[in-house]
């Protein structure tokens, strides 16, 4: 797969995937790099992410988005929650320091810094592939490698509390929940109701999570919305055929 | 309709059966729901008996419970775990992002392998219950 960095809101992302990069909310003129490639260029340009980004403006897309910043909204006044403040520390320390530790770049190093010439109006990031991050102060690790759990687990994506970033379509914060697997539902569903059922939803939970890592939200709503609907069979084919065959079972006995 | 409102009813529905399995024994009355598996061929489902062991299970009679459905018993603590993970992911999601025992428990939980695993011990229970 092609691997893809952007520029927003001054800062660098890469590499990612193309369905990974939609998550950014990049507009056409985003500045976009990949191999191959001599300049930065605005997104427009690559044919690939502009057909991508042209057809992920639809009304499904939005919606989401509200959604989710609506369960920020609540979650932003529940003062319950304990965090672990040591744990973030680390993390956030990792992340400003790519040179160290877990920073493995994909691709082979090419310490060619300033080879690329800078896309106008931007300020001077250097080139994607080097090591030493360009101008050094405003790179940002890759997203999601300085853990081993992809990005929407990383401290990247953080909890993002500020006003600014809620409604900032161009925040890498910016990035809606796994949908529901509905797992433990499932399972239960097996034993307390309707076997065949049941497993189908078994079936579709798992594969929420693994598109959601991918990046694929619309393919992780989907599997989401499948297995909750394959659930509600099993429980009504449940409840419903049970008491028939209490009722059969009688008049046979 | 609230985030939370599956939990709820899932609650209710809970409370409402512990109290109806605490009180009642499946295993003599005649008033509680039949398998449909096991009235049409009369081999035990992977869920039979899952009356009986929840009746014996709220008296405490952990023996007998393992004899109605073994399987169920087995998993129990495995549904509970994973019960407090979704508890969490609906109502303090930032808990599961921050701690990472969690994320990673939660994770191999939503992992593929762990479908496969789950969907592979209940069909071999099935099989092997039946022989």
């Amino acid at each position: 797969m092609m691997k893809y960095w952007i520029i927003l809101n001054n800062t660098q992302f890469g590499p990612m995937e193309a369905q990974e990069l939609l998550s950014y909310n990049p507009t056409l003129d985003t500045p976009v790099w990949h191999e191959g490639l001599e300049n930065w260029v605005a997104l427009r340009d690559v044919p690939a992410l502009r057909e991508l980004v042209e057809r992920s403006a639809n009304p499904t897309v939005c919606d989401r988005t509200r959604q989710w910043i609506e369960v920020r909204e609540t979650e932003k006044s529940d003062n319950s929650v304990t965090i672990d403040v040591a744990e973030e520390e680390t993390k956030s320390e990792e992340c400003k320091n790519p040179n160290q530790g877990s920073y493995n770049p994909q691709q082979p190093q090419q310490p060619l810094q300033g080879q690329y010439p800078n896309y106008p109006n931007y300020p001077n990031y250097g080139n994607p592939h080097s090591q030493q991050g360009g101008n050094g102060q405003s790179y940002v690790a890759p997203q999601g490698q300085s853990n081993g759990y992809g990005q929407p687990y990383g401290q990247q994506y953080g909890y993002p509390y500020g006003n600014q970033s809620i409604g900032n379509p161009h925040d890498p914060n910016f990035y809606p929940p796994c949908p529901p697997t509905y797992l433990v539902w499932s399972i239960l569903s097996i034993f307390l109701c309707c076997l065949p059922l049941g497993i189908v939803a078994v079936v579709y939970s798992s594969k929420v999570r693994p598109a959601y890592d991918r990046g694929d939200l619309s393919e992780a709503q989907r599997a989401s919305n499948t297995a909750m609907w394959w659930l509600i069979a099993a429980i009504v084919v449940g409840l419903v055929s049970a008491p028939f065959f209490a009722v059969c079972s009688m008049m046979g006995a | 309709m609230r985030k939370d409102a599956g939990l709820f009813v899932a609650l209710i529905v809970a409370v409402v059966a512990a109290v109806i399995y605490g009180m009642f024994d499946p295993a003599s009355s005649t008033y509680f729901p039949r398998c449909g598996f096991k009235v049409l061929t009369d081999y035990d489902c992977p869920g039979c008996g899952s009356q009986r062991t929840l009746h014996a299970l709220l008296h405490g009679d952990i023996s007998a419970a393992w004899g109605y459905n073994a399987f169920l018993v087995a998993i129990l603590p495995l549904v509970v775990i994973l019960l407090i993970v979704e508890y969490l992911r609906v109502f303090h999601p930032p808990v599961l992002r921050y701690s990472s025992l969690l994320r990673r428990i939660e994770h191999f939980f939503a992992s593929k392998r762990f479908a496969v695993l789950i969907i592979f011990l209940a069909l071999a229970w099935w099989i092997g219950r039946n022989v």
